[in-house]
């Protein structure tokens, strides 16, 4: 690594500032975040862990611009996004994050080429010879090159999930977002999925965070951060 | 290649094929209804614009005295075209000479056709025997209107002339009120030999001799009971005067139609002439044709709204069952990146695609339907016509790619609209959408 | 009962004599405008008023019972024409035409005296006449009738017509339309005299026709040299015009 680098990796590449987030259920007001602080570091591999309710998915779609804090910051690359228009955060979200969800999220008419090549589609700049060429080597880090014409129902659930992660890497993002990624999957597959995104992260120095209340995955990831009525336990 | 987005609209389209299969029905019937009814439109179109410059001859512009076109019947001294007006008028048309293909001078009356046992009213048109031989031919007329101009068995006026210059045609109508049955050319010499009376211009009751040689139909239901045709000559004869009542002007091409009008009106101003001039779309002269015109358009306008509104809610139907099904996939693509004009682009795709291939399946229906409408020789009465012609159902290409452009416009509009309000819901509420 | 039956019986004879009255007073009246049974002739001069244009013609009329006979004299362009009335038909004839041309009633082709107004006039004959009213005119009283005609091929649906109870001659006339709108106003004058049974009776001498709505547009008829002349019957019979 370095010097450049090394001083990029120092730098946090998402933070968040005194975030509160709360939720209406029914005519209870519900604090999902309390005033939450906390960092992430470039090139880092974290998984958030807790119990259901304990706010790490409200966090990740925090981070991910999904949804938006009552109060506090939220910096991605120094830049805060609670400030940013939909469109913007919606060109943010497709530059710099890319997203792995539970259930995949995978488009069911598209093929595993297409599914991948969703997010491209809409960078005007980038040719189709382009395209496809990140696509193919998205699916060749995920080792699905020769399922490229496949259907999602034709794959495995962990396939499945092999593809979105593809997805959330083609567009080379700084940041990863898994919100329980291994939640519907068996833990071999399971290990295997983590064992994935880590090698990516490492290969392609992306920082990634991911959720799970699954505490056998912990041993494979760097750091974990334990999230608590809405407040990091670290 | 074909872009991803049309791709992944034709994979969607794919994915409920029975409910695209309804809209794209719904499409397809309503363009190809649209169309048809554009074609005998445009058909109607044709055929009254044949007859009111050609068969009515009014032509594509037509000279007045100033205020005639009121005054005519009531004072035809006053307000015929005497040599001098014509004069006036031809000096004017100079510069045009080369857009037209020919003149004719039409001098109208009002009277009473005897057979010797009893009179019935006429409305008479005298009419240029050259012209007549002209019009009969003409390609317009053999076109839209042959059965106006084929009776007789070709003959025309310039023919007749040449035998018998007191030779007049009269409808079939007016012969079975004065008590001769069609066909006219068996009637005797004795039987042929009709009067017309009328007021002439010096306000005096006169008679003159002539003989039913032709017979005709006007074209229109409320004069074929009172048309009579006969040279200008007789007319002329008949009101005792040397004046007109109107120069017609036929065109090469109507394309030159408002700039000439403009240029005669500006010369008649510019030398005091007391003509005025008229195309034949204008209401003075060509009210009927207006009018009829005009209620079409009007029936027409409504069956398209009609349509429109079908198939906009046949496009918002399948548009909101889809975005029902598909809101977590909504929510996909903004995780992604989409913005969500970039997901109502889509869906409108969809929209889109569904539409050309529903327009283009409707062309080829009504492309049969004429077909088979041509082949089955339906005739027609258009409104206010007078007997019937052959129902042309032609579907005009320049209409129909009118008509594809409104529907696609229709179909954009909606599923936009449809789409766009769900797309700007908060993407956590659209990600966990159960779906339908 | 009985009274009321004396009441209806009292209408009906009022009415009934009301039109007996009516009927005998048009047949006195038709008398003077040429209407006779016997053979007359006159001659009339109509000059015609009509959107500020003025033209002149003259007719020769011989008249006998139901028919009439009217020969144009001027304009010289109309010299040889004949409008033959038989009964309730009228002919157009003119030396150029192979056959004459028959006319209704109705058709008007001398500004605003009809064709019918020209020859004699047989009023009692083609109208139903009711008495509407009397009126006080310069100390003569006048009958006004309503004359509504028999058929609708009559040259007028409704007349409004002014009879002296003196002389028994028609002062003037209303044309009405079917719907009672006058259209035509008419006034008679008696200045010409005819010998009848010995005695110099009035005969009608000039009649204004003048237009209800535009007062400008008149017709004067003067009538001149009436006699007693009885044509032969030949001359009213539509054959005899082509012989």
């Amino acid at each position: 690594m370095n010097e450049a680098s090394k001083r990029s990796a120092d730098k946090s590449i998402v933070k968040l500032e005194n975030v509160h987030k709360s939720y209406m259920l029914g005519e209870t007001t519900v604090n999902a975040l309390s005033g939450l602080s906390f960092s992430l570091k470039r090139g880092e591999f974290i998984a958030l862990i807790g119990a259901s309710g304990a706010g790490k998915s409200t966090l990740l779609n925090l981070v991910g611009c999904l949804d938006q804090p009552d109060s506090g910051k939220i910096l991605i690359d120094d830049v805060d996004v609670t400030q940013l228009s939909d469109d913007e955060k919606s060109d943010l979200r497709n530059h710099k994050i890319g997203f792995i969800f539970q259930s995949f999220n995978l488009i069911p008419v598209l093929n595993v080429f297409e599914n991948v090549e969703l997010p491209l589609m809409i960078r005007k700049e980038m040719s189709v010879a382009e395209r496809s060429e990140k696509v193919r080597k998205a699916l060749k880090d995920v080792g699905l090159e020769s399922f490229h014409k496949s259907l999602p129902d034709k794959l495995s659930g962990g396939q499945r999930q092999r593809v979105a992660i593809a997805r959330a890497i083609v567009t080379d993002p700084q940041l990863i977002l898994a919100d329980e990624p291994t939640a519907n999957l068996d833990s071999k597959t399971a290990h295997m999925i983590i064992d994935l995104l880590h090698e990516l992260n490492l290969k392609h120095s992306v920082t990634c965070l991911f959720c799970s209340h699954d505490e056998k995955l912990m041993g494979r990831v760097e750091r974990t951060v334990r999230i608590k009525d809405g407040i990091i336990e670290e | 290649m074909i872009d991803l987005s049309w791709r992944i609209a034709a994979k969607n389209i794919l994915r409920n094929k029975r409910r695209s299969l309804a809209t794209m029905i719904a499409t397809t019937v309503g363009f190809a209804g649209l169309v048809l009814l554009s074609g005998y439109i445009d058909c109607v179109d044709s055929i009254l614009k044949t007859n009111t410059i050609y068969i009515k001859q009014n032509g594509h512009l037509s000279f007045y005295k100033k205020n005639a076109v009121e005054n005519f019947f009531s004072r035809p001294a006053l307000y015929a075209l005497m040599s001098e007006d014509q004069d006036h008028v031809y000096a004017a048309l100079k510069p045009w000479k080369n857009d037209i293909e020919f003149t004719a001078s039409v001098i109208t009356g009002m009277g009473l056709i005897s057979s010797g046992e009893k009179s019935v009213p006429f409305m008479a048109t005298g009419i240029d025997p050259e012209a007549d031989h002209v019009i009969k031919k003409h390609a317009a007329v053999r076109k839209w209107t042959p059965e106006l101009a084929s009776d007789n068995g070709g003959a025309d006026f310039k023919s007749v002339v040449s035998f018998d210059p007191s030779g007049i045609s009269i409808t079939k109508s007016l012969g079975e009120m004065i008590g001769h049955v069609p066909p006219f050319n068996k009637l005797t010499d004795e039987q042929r030999s009709v009067q017309l009376a009328a007021k002439n211009f010096f306000g005096d009751l006169n008679a003159v001799n002539a003989n039913i040689r032709l017979s005709h139909t006007t074209g229109m239901a409320f004069l074929d009971n009172l048309s009579v045709q006969a040279p200008i000559s007789v007319i002329q004869d008949l009101l005792s005067t040397d004046g007109i009542t109107a120069i017609s002007v036929f065109l090469k091409d109507e394309a030159v139609l408002a700039e000439m009008l403009k240029d005669l009106k500006q010369s008649f101003k510019k030398n005091n002439w007391q003509i005025d001039v008229y195309a034949y779309n204008d209401e003075a002269v060509g009210s009927f044709y207006l009018e009829t015109m005009g209620f079409l358009f009007v029936m027409g306008g409504s069956f398209t709204l009609l349509i429109l509104g079908a198939v906009a809610l046949s496009v918002v139907n399948s548009m909101t069952m889809g975005i029902i099904e598909r809101t977590k996939e909504i929510g996909t693509l903004r995780a992604l990146g989409f913005t969500p004009r970039a997901v109502t682009g889509l869906f409108a795709k969809e929209a889109l695609l569904l539409t050309i291939v529903s327009t283009a399946a409707g062309a080829a229906l009504s492309l049969v339907v004429a077909a088979f409408v041509d082949h089955l020789d339906l005739r027609v009465f258009p409104p206010g016509t007078a007997g019937s012609v052959k129902l042309w159902l032609r579907p005009n290409v320049e209409i129909c790619g009118y008509l594809t452009l409104l529907f696609l416009a229709i179909s954009y509009g909606t599923s936009f609209l449809t789409v766009y309000r769900k797309t700007k819901i908060k993407i956590i509420d659209l990600l966990i959408d159960a779906g339908a | 009962m009985t009274a009321v039956k004396f009441f209806l019986m009292s209408i009906l004879i009022s009415v009934t004599a009301r039109a007996d009255l009516a009927t005998d007073l048009l047949n006195a009246s038709d008398q003077n405008r040429g209407g006779a049974n016997r053979g007359l002739s006159w001659e009339v001069f109509v000059q015609t008023f009509e959107d500020g244009e003025t033209a002149n013609r003259s007719f020769r009329v011989k008249s006998k019972g139901l028919d009439a006979y009217v020969e144009a004299l001027a304009p010289a362009r109309n010299k040889g024409e004949v409008y033959l009335f038989n009964d309730r038909n009228m002919w157009f004839y003119k030396p150029s035409l192979k056959k004459p041309v028959s006319i209704s009633a109705r058709q008007k082709f001398s500004g605003q005296a009809s064709n019918g107004d020209i020859a004699s006039t047989n009023y009692s004959r083609d109208y139903a006449a009711t008495l509407e009213k009397t009126v006080d005119m310069g100390g003569d009283k006048i009958y006004v009738l309503m004359l509504k005609a028999k058929s609708n091929s009559m040259t007028y649906d409704q007349i409004r017509y002014w009879i002296s109870s003196k002389s028994k001659l028609a002062i003037k006339a209303e044309f009405l339309t079917l719907q009672g709108d006058v259209f035509k106003r008419a006034n008679f004058e008696y200045k010409n005299k005819i010998k009848r049974d010995g005695k110099a009776i009035p005969f009608v001498s000039q009649m204004i026709i003048v237009d209800a709505k535009r007062a400008e547009n008149k017709s004067i008829m003067t009538y001149k040299n009436p006699k007693n002349e009885n044509a032969p019957d030949s001359i009213f019979l539509v054959n005899s015009l082509t012989q």
